[in-house]
């Protein structure tokens, strides 16, 4: 049979409307029971995704787990072995293109595990309801009313017990008690929407490794600096972390501690940070539904980290474990008889827009468009183009507080390439893609969110989820940090378009913290720099 | 990653080539990368009481061992087995650079890389030479502590530390000199933390009587494979590098695989 995963909002968000929710909360109940080493119990899973017992994060032990409200003994100890350790655990995939398989293989398991643990529970009509359950989504981007977590994962009891769907370490955004996904975050004169627009994006992998210029997420094998999230990664994946978990005691960051779902390291303690997931996961089937969006069908892809001599693997109930690659999970239609799932409305669901950008700077810039040609893919696919330097700023910078100020440098020859581009353009002569890399950005996770401006305009802002473990040098990421990257085009057409181009020899760009960073705090930034892509 | 997968792929093939040739250049002619023992028997140098530190027997070891063919041996080696280890390294510079002085910051590079190392190598083989000159008769033992010495340095939460600073790619300026300047510094600091991971392994095959270039051989494969491996914690740790392994394992299944479709 194929199970369906339904909306988590169905029956009002209830226990009692929704029953999905109520044995969601006691097959976690009897994971929870069990202890870390136990590689069915709730702590294990968690740590599959990330984890922090030995506070080994430069965070001043702010997401150590000991540290963080709510933990049980048993999910501190007893430590499993190291090999199970490196086997297991710090698995999850982000900046990179197994993000969307890797997490739906992960999802599978956890969903097989619930399973097991409701027939286990010994409730009444638990074996019955265990045969046809799957895990619920929350489709915050849905109608205003489900932009609110579900009610049953407010309530501090459930069934007489403590509810396991509630956890204190879930603030909210700013703190102020409500848990929700705004449709824009606004922190002074920054937007930040959070939006299913990456569902338009028509390719699977990003071009030449820029941020949110693929769908899925960047090809990665053997590098380990930590690479750009993809557009379904980077929105709605990584704000929906942030503005869920949070932080709390806002205006004291040292006092406070992360929200789980704030860091990867402690997201996987949360129940809703699967819920959260199987939307994300959704989302991702419904970008397959377009006959135009194909996933990566090179080997590489397919067969997953294997080059590296590693696979993807879960522990399953009765002692199992599934490896398994991309090519196992890429269809819904084609996963194991025994896991396949669907959604709930899936079918329905409408397709989303897609909008050439290229149309519109085409427009600004003055060139006609033929008819035919309106909603034609002019230039997003992946592109053999190498990005050409054309500016930077060389100092290290250090933000502290709120903003901080830089000024990237253009090279004549560099500047006068992207702007020659401009000229005479058409659907045949398309302009130069200009691109804002921000790299190397460092530090603890006090500020949540960096924002872009251009020329005193905010243009982007980006979720610092990771920032603690991408930051740390002897981490996965060896202290790279996360580097970001803007798409600056339409200031170089408006500067182009008054006639400014000649006397323009530098881009002004400011960062903010979002909050601000408390006293004694930094993000170091290792370096901005500009590039142009011929399309 | 500015570069495309096609430069990027260019880059790599070249890199890999350059270091195939120089393993070829090894295989039909060590040269200087083998230690000469004992040249003549009965001259004290090579006697059981040992040669000693006269001036006769340092000039027979040089004869035999002249140093300009010694530091030409060494450097060939780096080629030969570092090459593959500075692709990351390569593109980064070229992607942090304008593309007109790519080429210029990736030779500041290399000859920062390459300095470190070829310093470390003339350390190396001025220790080597007293060693042939103070203790002929116990090479094979010195031979023997050298090998237990890299097995032991493999497992250190030092070793660790170093392999984990080689992944740190920071950003580096595009402009005049501080490209210059960073591009060197680039160099030195890599080479710097590669001497630190590899120091060990590097002398080992240096001490031995025989079976240089199959030693070689080893070591490139545990340093690269070791450069494979993901970032880390430090800590003591039995240290094999499987990845490499794994992933020959894993290229050669697909390729059988393909093989047998086409048929």
């Amino acid at each position: 049979m194929t199970f369906t995963r339904r909306n988590a909002w169905n029956g009002g968000g209830t226990f009692e409307g929704n029953s999905d929710l109520a044995w969601y909360a006691r097959g976690i109940r009897e994971m929870q029971n069990r202890q870390l080493n136990d590689k069915n119990s709730w702590w294990f899973f968690a740590a599959i995704h990330g984890e922090n017992l030995n506070g080994d994060l430069d965070d001043g032990g702010r997401s150590k787990w000991s540290n963080l409200p709510g933990i049980p003994s048993q999910a501190l100890s007893p430590v499993p072995p190291d090999h199970i350790r490196n086997l297991y655990w710090r698995q999850c995939q982000h900046g990179s293109w197994f993000f969307p398989p890797w997490h739906r293989g992960y999802l599978i398991a956890l969903e097989e595990q619930i399973r097991e643990a409701i027939r286990g529970s010994g409730h009444p009509g638990a074996k019955e309801a265990a045969k046809t359950w799957a895990l619920p989504f929350w489709n915050y981007l849905g109608s205003e009313k489900e932009r609110d977590i579900p009610p049953a994962f407010t309530q501090k009891q459930f069934e007489g017990k403590p509810n396991p769907l509630y956890v204190e370490a879930r603030y909210g955004l700013f703190d102020e008690g409500r848990v929700y996904v705004p449709p824009v975050l606004k922190w002074k004169d920054l937007e930040i929407p959070i939006n299913q627009k990456s569902q338009s994006i028509p390719n699977y992998i990003n071009t030449t490794r820029r941020s949110n210029s693929g769908y899925g997420g960047p090809e990665t094998s053997f590098e380990h600096s930590g690479s750009p999230h993809g557009g379904l990664e980077s929105n709605p994946h990584d704000l929906v972390h942030v503005v869920v978990g949070w932080s709390s005691d806002s205006a004291d960051f040292k006092k406070g501690s992360p929200g789980f779902m704030t860091t990867p390291q402690t997201a996987g303690l949360d129940p809703i940070f699967y819920i959260h997931h199987c939307n994300i996961d959704r989302l991702w089937a419904l970008w397959n539904k377009d006959p135009n969006h194909n996933n990566p069908d090179s080997d590489s892809w397919l067969n997953g980290p294997q080059v590296l001599g590693k696979d993807f693997i879960m522990p399953l109930p009765n002692d199992d474990d599934w490896h398994f690659s991309p090519r196992e999970v890429s269809d819904l239609a084609t996963i194991k008889e025994k896991y396949r799932y669907t959604y709930e409305g899936l079918e329905e669901e409408k397709l989303a827009e897609f909008v050439d950008p290229n149309l519109e700077r085409l427009k600004t810039l003055g060139a006609a468009i033929p008819a035919e040609l309106a909603t034609l893919n002019l230039g997003t696919m992946e592109t053999e183009e190498d990005l050409d330097l054309i500016g930077a700023n060389d100092a290290e910078l250090s933000l502290h507080g709120e903003e901080i100020s830089a000024t990237v440098k253009l090279d004549k020859t560099g500047k006068n390439k992207a702007f020659a581009s401009l000229e005479n353009v058409s659907a045949d002569n398309l302009p130069d893609k200009i691109y804002l890399d921000i790299n190397n950005v460092r530090g603890a996770e006090h500020a949540l969110f960096i924002g872009v401006k251009v020329f005193d305009e905010p243009v982007e802002a980006f979720s610092l989820f990771g920032l603690g473990m991408a930051s740390l040098k002897d981490g996965n990421h060896a202290g790279n940090g996360i580097s970001f990257t803007v798409d600056i085009s339409k200031f170089f057409d408006r500067i182009y378009l008054e006639g400014n181009h000649g006397e323009t020899a530098d881009v002004p760009v400011k960062l903010n913290a979002i909050p601000e960073l408390p006293e004694g705090e930094k993000l170091t930034i290792g370096g901005l720099k500009i590039y142009r892509q011929k399309q | 990653m500015a570069l495309s997968k096609r430069k990027r792929r260019q880059i790599t093939l070249s890199v890999l080539g350059i270091s195939a040739i120089t393993w070829l250049v090894l295989l039909v002619n060590p040269g200087g990368t083998t230690f000469q023992h004992c040249p003549v028997a009965g001259i004290p140098l090579c006697s059981e009481d040992g040669g000693g530190l006269s001036p006769f027997a340092l000039d027979l070891l040089l004869a035999v061992n002249p140093i300009p063919s010694l530091i030409a041996g060494w450097a060939l080696m780096l080629v030969a087995m570092m090459s593959p280890l500075l692709i990351g390294p390569i593109l980064h510079v070229m992607g942090q650079n304008f593309k007109r002085r790519r080429w210029r910051s990736v030779s500041l590079f290399l000859i920062g890389y390459f300095t470190v190392w070829m310093v470390v190598g003339i350390f190396s083989m001025a220790m080597v030479l007293m060693l042939f000159l103070l203790i002929p008769q116990y090479l094979g033992v010195a031979a023997l502590v050298a090998g237990i010495i890299a097995v032991i340095w493999q497992c250190t939460p030092f070793k660790q530390r170093c392999l984990n600073r080689n992944h740190y790619h920071r950003s580096l300026a595009s402009f005049g000199w501080l490209a210059d300047r960073d591009a060197l510094k680039f160099g030195l600091t890599h080479g710097a933390w590669c001497v630190g991971s590899c120091w060990a392994l590097m002398l080992f095959p240096m001490l031995l009587p025989q079976g240089h270039i199959l030693a070689m051989f080893i070591v490139t494969y545990v340093m690269i494979a070791g450069h494979l491996e993901h970032p880390e914690m430090p800590r003591w740790k039995l240290r094999f590098p499987k990845v490499l392994w794994r992933a020959f394992l894993y290229q050669t299944r697909l390729g059988m695989k393909r093989l047998s479709k086409t048929n």
